[in-house]
């Protein structure tokens, strides 16, 4: 079929250029999503990196998606890419397994990944193979857990699983009390 | 801020703002803590000296609002002695006034809370 839009023809370049790669393509109201496997990532966004009349210069963002029990590959990690010369985006998804929740980091392609595979990491999960600094970016360093996957607790009171700080300025707090100045009646 | 502002200023009601917590009388907490952020503004609070006051200002500073989530933390109360509550989601200027008000009249009312004298 004709594709009928230019999105729909970079991803058709795609999985003629890497059939084995590319599971899926999909498209929904005019965004184009490309689904891959994980292995070889790092060569398809070279790829749509420096083809000419690609050229995605703009990776606008990558982050990560549980799909705990709804698929045999528990993680996806997405990428949307823009091109500013070409005024086209598109969207790969890579899928992910539990078992080895790591991906090649793309830090050496666009250096604006740095900071999202950070948080990618810092919230899902999931490590960045080839990453200079993979720690965490918006939680606390000695934090436990990574609150974004499904099976973490959804509010806020998590008892003993709490962070390490906050636990000690609560105890703090309460110790302290019986050292405020209190009305004298 | 817009209450510090010419509109509906503060200053004229004797409320000044300072740059250290050591010279302050009152601490106002502003928004959202986090659990990351509350260790910190626990320490702002143990560097001012009596007679100190604590005001909560807006919904996120009194309970948490609706963020009932990992990080944040479910009111200042928690980890602080509060005076005075100021709801919202923000607090118009004049609730905050309000809330000033309130507090110079808990103040008023006070005592031989900090000694014998005061």
């Amino acid at each position: 079929m004709e594709p009928k839009l230019l999105s729909e023809a970079i991803a058709q370049a795609i999985s003629e250029r890497f059939p084995d790669e590319v599971k899926e393509i999909r498209e929904f109201r005019g965004q184009v999503s490309v689904t891959v496997r994980k292995e070889r990532v790092k060569e398809i966004l070279t790829y749509l990196r420096s083809t000419p009349q690609f050229s995605f210069n703009h990776l606008q963002d990558v982050t990560g998606v549980d799909y705990l029990g709804r698929k045999a590959l528990r993680f996806e990690v997405v990428y949307h890419l823009f091109s500013i010369s070409h005024r086209h985006s598109i969207r790969i998804k890579a899928e992910v397994g539990q078992d080895d929740p790591s991906i090649d980091s793309v830090v050496d392609i666009w250096q604006g990944a740095n900071w999202p595979e950070r948080e990618c990491y810092d919230l899902m999960g999931i490590r960045f193979n080839g990453h200079p600094d993979l720690r965490r970016v918006l939680l606390p360093e000695d934090w436990e857990g990574h609150p974004l996957r499904k099976d973490y607790p959804l509010k806020s009171d998590l008892g003993e699983r709490d962070w390490k700080g906050f636990k000690e300025v609560v105890a703090t707090a309460q110790r302290n009390r019986q050292y405020e100045i209190r009305e004298v009646q | 801020m817009t209450t510090g502002s010419s509109h509906y200023d503060f200053d004229r009601l004797g409320i000044i703002f300072r740059g250290s917590p050591r010279q302050a009388d009152v601490v106002i907490i502003a928004g959202t803590v986090t659990k990351k952020m509350a260790p910190v503004v626990r320490r702002v609070y143990d560097q001012m000296p009596l007679p100190r006051y604590v005001m909560a200002m807006g919904s996120c500073a009194c309970s948490g609002n609706i963020y009932d989530t990992y990080s944040t933390v479910q009111g200042a109360d928690t980890f602080l002695p509060v005076d005075v509550y100021v709801p919202g989601c923000p607090p118009r200027p004049e609730a905050l006034i309000n809330g000033f008000v309130k507090l110079q009249e808990k103040i008023r009312g006070e005592h031989a809370k900090w000694g014998a004298w005061r």
